[in-house]
């Protein structure tokens, strides 16, 4: 019974979100409170409805209740129950039931957190977020609802993708849809305002905490499923401009833009047009990348049903959102007045600047992405576009956005002196060319790039500082005042140190791991050893084991250096026989902010083994950088001014609420 | 029907909670702007701090704080109507109000399935199949053929033991086995009637009840071997039956009764085949026979050692008729079962179609054909001869569309 009543839930949610659609917009246009006021309750009780749905399915998945047709297509009985409950979401239908989850949780936070949000603004914005919810609700009861029946019964499941049987499938999903689908509050916001034509500094400020943490969610969603692909596909790689990677890319791209350029509009009423269309694009891009992986137009992992209905029905969604909020947006930019002027050189010239530079790395992104898949359509000739397309092109569009990163903060806000930005600088260029000047001295040899590269981010690492430094002026004043005024910054100024810090950390990890790693792939008998950054792997010999829904062999390596033993670590090879498939677990080993990591190939005919072993250089840098990056917006986050903006009649109301829920 | 109670309260309390605002008072919402008002009176305290702490000059501070009031007074301009509050009527708010169940149930009827009862794995008994699998078989005569086993790898060539084996197999339900050993009996003993009718029996219940190609051709041996032979007789008639010939079989199953005295055991399963081919009650048959008792002697066999008397084999074939029925009900069930896991199994099909027809069950047949049209849809081959098949046994086919059966 509880299947059915979830399966009526998420229907009821339908109806309750058409209302939400509906009536919070008429109130709006008719200045009605009463239909206004619906939209919370509706948004609140739409999350409600899609929660218990949601609940229904995993309880369906824990007890492993066959007759549900999704059920036995992607669960087993005997798969651990971890991964019966990441399984919800490891198939097409329930990862969209997540979708709506997380979409309809997005509408509830605005309807809970919103109480500085002016009354028809809020209505505005859960009616665009309600238009979004009965699109996709339609889309999943009746193309693919994950509660239909089959009777009688099967006794055994088809078992989940191997692949996917993985703890990194309780978490990159979640944390990727919480990105991807939190820019839908962007841009309802964006519609919102469109519709209203209201477009102000004010409208800035309400929209970003929310960019903010849908950015932030994106961010950490995009690093685990990086690390995840770096260590259960087996390659080492730790990004492959994989289609379904640079969907989710493309957003965060935009979405980085788009926190930037609405800083701009809060502070100087500039950059009106450009931060509302960036909010309806970086949704775009999010509804596109479902889009490519849901449709089937794409074959990756990610791809788990192929469905023609399917990929049309997102195209129209695709067509109808994109196309309707473009044409809105065509309709009303024209009656939108220019905001603040500012000279080039200033704080908004170089916010320009990063965004000119963060959006043409999108479209470079989007059409490498797309142009494959447009020519095969247009003339069947398959091509593929890899990383070395991207490097050429994105990684030179980077080098200027780095460099700007450090100076953009230290100028000033209208007209700024770039000499006076640079010269406050020194330090941190200084310090970059000293460490690559070093870099290059230690690693004789090593590519000119990246001792470049190094520097750069080093460059980035002092200078997110910089701006800390100047304006608690240390230095030029008593300590102690300044570490007074330190206190006193806005918490904000810290969150874009912090995250500008972690973007160096990240570009020093990807520069080491591709100048300074070492790769051998060696046919290896027992005993035989080998070395790596420094260490000799010793191959003690391989195990065949049984796992709870898979045969294994398990490769054991000891791990010398210095003719002592550190450590030990195994790799394994599996096979899921319920899906015919074989899966690699890499062994990994962290020294410091390197790691070994050794893979095993296939077995030779003499009883040998290939096995792959790589020292990947400061490789963790990488995923390091991307924690301070969110960790940075977690910062901006708690900034009080996000917070204020509530009228005082209300304030204290808003206050008692947010006491509750925190 | 606890069901439909909470779907109904779920109902109500999902109306009750949207239509709430629309009936109530609302008090606040005259001053739209003041939220406007809120947020550029925190930036003006903005700059007075970052004044304070010397990140502006007096300058600088001074062209912020008049942009920023700039946009207050601009806010304060556009001075919109208040908003409405009094609460609507119930008139106005029933119909938004119906609106709710009627998509929410209207659509629910159309794409779920309320009666379908949850169906966990650990509540539910194991499959039929493992249950027929393992029949009960007495200690004794389990060792017994472990013995005879043991006995017969060291001695493969040892046609009598395969020759007492084999009815034993039968017996115990192991019919592959019994296939196996009747074989080996006939190759290393030489072809016998009875032999050959065993073996062929055999197959039938292997092919849960099918009269294959196989089978057929053993009971015509027999036949050969022995003219007055009933069991042949009886499947050749039966897969006559199977074949679509009805008239055919009812007429073989009648010659068979004619040869047969009133009183021979097999003479009700031929009356209920008959009552069968001609979809009436079996009582309703009346047979041309024999006398009873006098034509005993006509199957004569060489008595063989270890073997049934002529009377055994008639008493069992007799006993077996009820039983068999029995278990080709059983057997059918299970290959249906089979199939909702494997439904590319095209013999499979072929096999449960024409065992629903010789159970006398055409509904099920019919049911079956719809379900083997969905993994073979009929414009491919298989499914064109399904419905060949169909055709030839009378089972109604599915007409319409036969493409909107492949979801």
């Amino acid at each position: 019974m509880s299947t059915e009543l979830g399966h009526f839930a998420l229907i009821l949610a339908l109806a309750t979100a058409i209302m939400q659609s509906i009536l919070p917009m008429v109130g709006a246009a008719r200045s009605d409170t009463r239909l206004m006021n619906v939209a919370p309750m509706a948004a609140v009780t739409c999350f409600a409805l899609v929660l218990l749905s949601f609940a229904a399915l995993t309880q369906a998945y824990l007890t492993s209740d066959f007759s549900v047709l999704n059920v036995f297509e992607n669960s087993h009985s005997l798969k651990p129950t971890l991964y019966k409950f990441t399984g919800v979401w490891g198939n097409h239908e329930g990862s969209m039931l997540l979708w709506i989850l997380i979409l309809a949780f997005f509408g509830a936070l605005v309807a809970v957190f919103g109480n500085n949000l002016p009354p028809t603004l809020k209505a505005n914005v859960i009616g665009v977020q309600g238009w979004i919810l009965v699109a996709f609700l339609l889309f999943i009861i009746f193309t693919s609802n994950p509660f239909i029946r089959i009777s009688p019964p099967p006794f055994e499941g088809q078992d989940l993708n191997p692949i996917l049987q993985d703890i990194g499938l309780a978490i990159h999903p979640p944390l990727l849809y919480l990105g991807y689908v939190g820019f839908s509050i962007s841009f309802s916001f964006a519609i919102a305002a469109l519709i209203e034509g209201k477009i102000d500094a004010a409208w800035a400020r309400w929209v970003r905490p929310w960019t903010l943490t849908a950015w932030m969610f994106l961010t950490a969603g995009i690093s685990m499923g990086s690390y995840w692909a770096y260590y259960e596909l087996g390659w080492g790689g730790w990004w492959f401009w994989d289609p379904v990677e640079n969907a989710s890319f493309m957003p965060w791209l935009l979405g980085t833009a788009l926190l930037h350029s609405a800083l701009v509009m809060e502070k100087r009423e500039a950059l009106k047009i450009w931060t509302v269309l960036l909010a309806i694009m970086a949704f775009s891009l999010s509804l596109l990348g479902t889009f490519l992986v849901r449709s089937g137009v794409l074959t990756s992992v990610h791809a788990f049903a192929t469905d023609p209905t399917r990929g049309v029905f997102i195209l129209m969604i695709l067509c109808v959102f994109i196309g309707g909020a473009l044409t809105l947006f065509a309709f009303r930019a024209s009656s939108l007045r220019a905001g603040g002027i500012f000279a080039p050189i200033s704080r908004e010239g170089a916010l320009v600047l990063n965004n000119l530079f963060l959006t043409t790395a999108t479209m470079t992104v989007f059409v490498g992405t797309l142009y494959p898949l447009f020519l095969e359509v247009i003339s069947e000739e398959k091509i593929s576009v890899g990383a070395p397309f991207f490097n050429l092109t994105f990684g030179p569009l980077m080098v200027p956005l780095l460099l700007a990163i450090p100076i953009g903060p230290l100028l000033s806000w209208k007209r700024g002196d770039l000499l006076g930005a640079m010269q406050r600088l020194y330090v941190a260029i200084l310090g970059g060319f000293a460490v690559a000047l070093v870099v290059i001295y230690v690693q004789t040899g090593a590519p000119i790039l990246a001792a470049v590269g190094i520097g750069i981010g080093i460059y980035l690492i002092i200078g997110s500082m910089a701006e800390l430094w100047m304006r608690a002026g240390l230095g030029r004043m008593a300590f102690s005042k300044s570490l007074g005024r330190l206190k006193g910054l806005p918490r904000s100024i810290y969150g874009t140190a912090m995250a500008h810090f972690g973007v160096g950390v990240t570009v020093i990890g990807i520069v080491a791991v591709s100048a300074f790693s070492s790769e051998d792939i060696v046919a290896m008998q027992p005993k035989d050893q080998i070395e790596a950054g420094g260490k000799t792997i010793i191959f003690e010999g391989i195990e065949n084991a049984q796992g709870p829904n898979y045969q294994v062999q398990i490769g054991h390596f000891t791990i010398m250096e210095a003719g002592r033993e550190i450590g030990k670590t195994t790799s394994e090879k599996r096979f899921y026989p319920a899906r015919q498939m074989p899966t690699t677990e890499a062994g990994i080993v962290t020294y410091g902010a390197s790691q070994l990591y050794v893979s095993l190939g296939d077995p030779q005919a003499n009883g040998g083994l290939v096995v792959r072993i790589w020292y990947k250089s400061w490789v963790t840098f990488i995923w390091y950088g991307t924690v301070f990056m969110v960790l940075g917006a977690i910062i901006s986050l708690s900034d009080r001014r996000l917070r204020v903006g509530a009228p005082a009649a209300r304030k204290t109301k808003a206050a008692a609420q947010q006491g509750a829920s925190a | 029907m606890m069901f439909w109670i909470i779907v109904l309260g779920l109902t109500i309390l999902t109306v009750a909670v949207l239509m709430r605002p629309l009936l109530r008072d609302q008090q606040d919402g005259s001053d739209i702007l003041a939220y406007d008002r809120e947020v550029y009176k925190d930036q003006l305290s903005e700059i007075d701090r970052d004044f304070e702490n010397g990140l502006l000059t007096e300058n600088e501070a001074e062209l912020a704080r008049i942009e920023i009031s700039r946009r207050l007074i601009a806010a304060d301009a556009k001075n919109e109507g208040a908003a409405k509050g009094v609460a609507m009527s119930y008139a106005h708010v029933i119909p938004i109000a119906l609106m709710i169940p009627a998509i929410a149930i209207g659509i629910y009827t159309f794409v779920g399935q309320p009666a379908a009862p949850d169906m966990p794995l650990a509540l539910r008994t194991p499959p039929p199949e493992t249950q027929v699998a393992s029949r009960a078989v007495p200690e004794d005569i389990a060792q017994m053929v472990a013995q005879a086993e043991a006995h017969l790898v060291q001695n493969p060539n040892d046609g009598r033991g395969w020759d007492v084996l084999a009815p034993i197999y039968f017996r115990m339900g192991e019919f592959l086995k019994a296939q196996q050993a009747y074989a080996k009996a006939i190759e290393l003993e030489g072809s016998t009637a009875l032999r050959h009718a065993s073996l062929g029996e055999a197959i039938v219940t292997t092919q849960e009840g099918a009269v294959t190609p196989e089978a057929r051709s053993n009971f015509l041996r027999a036949l050969e071997l022995d003219p007055n032979a009933a069991r042949p007789k009886f499947f050749l008639a039966l897969g006559l039956g199977q074949n679509g010939q009805k008239d055919a079989a009812i007429d073989a199953f009648e010659a068979l009764a004619r040869t047969s005295p009133a009183d021979a055991p097999w003479i009700r399963a031929v009356q209920v085949q008959i009552a069968n081919l001609k979809g009436v009650e079996a009582d309703s048959i009346t047979l041309e026979t024999l006398p009873a008792s006098t034509t005993a002697q006509s199957e004569s066999q060489p008595s063989q050692l270890g073997n049934p008397t002529q009377e055994d084999i008639a008493a069992a074939s007799e006993m077996e008729a009820g039983d068999r029925m029995a278990m080709i009900k059983n057997m059918v069930a299970s290959l249906d079962e089979k199939l909702i896991d494997e439904p590319d199994n095209f013999e499979g099909w072929q096999r449960l179609l024409q065992s629903y027809i010789v159970l006398g069950e055409p509904d099920s047949a019919a049911k079956a054909l719809e379900r083997a049209l969905k993994a073979f849809s009929s414009d491919t081959d298989q499914g064109r001869a399904l419905l060949a098949q169909a055709k030839s046994l009378g089972i109604a086919t599915p007409n319409a569309a036969p493409k909107a059966e492949t979801e």
